[in-house]
């Protein structure tokens, strides 16, 4: 029924040349970039892999932060997500106000939640005062001031932000999920917890897969909720590779090595979107 | 399986119990903001005994002394948000269009280049890009800020509409066609009224983006008047730290117009961030 030529082709050169000249071709020279020490006023010369040997050796607690602060953010926005979801999917009366209301943080700006969050989190903050009144008085602390708990602070301030959003990931995937055979593995004698592992699980399997490479590839791009909750302190506690890269580039002006930097980020967030197609695909298939 | 029995009671109970972590937050900004100068050191956790507005007032219009209102900021907002959708909404349309109904090589490898700059983080290229747009003077203007965002989001844009396209029928396009509708009227008169759906969902992903961006807009238009909200409000925590009364005021002007917007589109809005988990 297609008939070639009858849509012109003109109809995509503008769409094709903005994203060209905004992204693909600021994004080519960057990855030459990545080899050369350029710091935005000289002319760059070429340095070869150098900015990536100082990375590996100056850099790599960035990238253990960053891990860090991914792994506590996947689980501990998964885990939320999918326990909501099961939970909201239906029969409860007030579920679709329970859902907007988990969902609407994630429609506000981050950096606006984090600064909610830095004023709830403050010594001086409603947190604490909420655990001296409970009688924890001894628990509250600088939660974002001290290296031990930063990081895991930041973690638990975008699962609450992004618990809804994966929530919806998880509904979409549970409509996957026939009721008839989780009915008639009850009549079977199959328990609750047999009918989630056995059934429920493995259906679940294109949401899991969507839900964690998601919220691997925004931990690793994380910046705006790093900068409003921490600035990347305490003494450089909870930098991640997206403050790393900011800070290197725009305020200390080393655009090669921040390139090089954004190059192996770039490298891994594409490693994980093609590992998700991959495993997408091959349930499909 | 599913009756409402004391068990389902119970849990509908647990869910509100873990809702209060989400409401919270929203509960202390509205103490903060609504507390006069007066009452300053009283907790965030009591209600203010005397609401005013004042705190409101104050960041609507001097914005303690930062680089612009918070008025100013959301002007900025609104006009920018505005064109990025309006071009996307009129660029990528019809590349969809063009690439959904062309079923040649070379439309195919043009899709590809679209999902792979999909999958493109912008932290790469900003360094250069960067450098291009002081090359073109287009650094600390509203214009070249909106042609960064339009650039950004329209693979995104390009991907929803080729995806719905695709599964479109061609019958009443084919039929404008017969009658000697030239593409273009085609596309503007049969086509683009059919995928209202999408625009939708294109207007509020990348509405929302736009919105709520902090890093794209601290690069190309901080420390001047042109910038949005979250970098208003970054500026201003940074010349008045702890001055949460205002800070939360300022939260309010940029957080109030999208929690309204998801209030009245909040099926699109679940259905556009659905949407792009099948790429």
């Amino acid at each position: 029924m297609k008939r070639p030529g009858a849509v012109p082709w003109l109809f995509v050169v503008p769409a094709a040349a903005l994203t060209l000249l905004i992204l693909l071709v600021p994004s080519l020279v960057g990855a030459a970039y990545a080899f050369t020490d350029w710091d935005g006023l000289t002319s760059p010369s070429w340095v070869g892999l150098a900015n990536f040997t100082e990375f590996f050796d100056d850099g790599s607690h960035v990238v253990g932060q960053t891990l860090i602060l991914a792994g506590l953010y996947v689980v501990g926005v998964n885990a939320a997500g999918l326990g909501l979801a099961l939970g909201l999917a239906h029969t409860l009366r007030t579920r679709h106000v329970l859902r907007a209301l988990f969902l609407v943080p994630a429609v506000v700006s981050p950096l606006v939640v984090a600064y909610i969050w830095t004023f709830i989190l403050d010594v001086d903050g409603p947190l604490n005062e909420i655990l001296e009144a409970v009688g924890l008085g001894s628990s509250a602390q600088p939660w974002l001031g001290q290296r031990n708990t930063a990081l895991a602070a930041v973690a638990i301030v975008m699962v609450w932000q992004f618990a809804g959003y994966h929530m919806l990931i998880y509904l979409a995937g549970l409509q996957g999920v026939q009721r008839e055979l989780l009915e008639a593995a009850e009549v079977d004698g199959a328990g609750p917890w047999r009918r989630f592992a056995d059934i429920t699980l493995p259906l679940l399997r294109p949401a899991l897969v969507i839900g964690t490479v998601l919220s691997t590839i925004s931990a690793f791009l994380l910046f705006d909720q790093v900068m409003a909750l921490t600035g990347g302190g305490p003494s450089g506690g909870t930098d991640t590779l997206g403050t790393y890269v900011y800070e290197q580039t725009f305020v200390n002006g080393r655009y090669g090595y921040g390139s090089a930097v954004a190059l192996l980020l770039v490298g891994g967030v594409c490693l994980a979107a093609l590992v998700q197609m991959r495993l997408l695909r091959g349930r499909r298939s | 399986m599913n009756r409402y029995g004391r068990w389902t009671a119970f849990r509908e109970a647990g869910f509100w119990i873990a809702a209060i972590p989400m409401l919270l937050p929203v509960y202390l900004v509205l103490t903060t903001v609504l507390r006069g100068p007066e009452a300053r050191g009283e907790s965030a956790l009591r209600p203010p005994g005397d609401p005013t507005l004042g705190n409101m007032e104050r960041a609507w219009t001097e914005a303690g002394g930062g680089t612009v209102s918070f008025s100013q900021a959301l002007v900025n907002s609104v006009l920018t948000t505005a064109a990025v959708v309006a071009i996307l909404v009129v660029v990528a349309a019809p590349a969809g269009y063009a690439l959904a109904r062309r079923g040649s090589k070379l439309s195919g490898a043009v899709f590809g280049m679209f999902a792979f700059a999909l999958i493109m983080p912008i932290q790469l290229g900003i360094i250069p890009l960067y450098g291009f747009m002081v090359d073109a003077g287009l650094t600390g203007t509203r214009a070249g800020l909106i042609l960064v965002y339009a650039g950004l989001q329209m693979p995104l844009a390009v991907f929803l509409y080729t995806g719905f396209l695709r599964g479109l029928p061609t019958a009443y396009e084919e039929a404008a066609r017969v009658d000697g509708a030239r593409p273009l009227r085609v596309f503007a008169g049969v086509v683009f009224p059919l995928v209202r759906p999408v625009t939708g969902v294109v207007a509020t992903l990348t509405g929302l983006f736009v919105w709520n961006d902090f890093f794209v807009a601290l690069v190309f238009v901080g420390d001047t008047d042109k910038v949005t909200l979250p970098v208003a409000v970054y500026s201003f925590v940074g010349r008045f730290a702890a001055e949460w009364p205002l800070i939360f005021a300022a939260a309010l002007i940029a957080a109030g117009p999208v929690v309204v917007l998801f209030g009245f589109a909040q099926r699109t809005i679940m259905k556009g961030f659905t949407s792009t988990l099948h790429g």
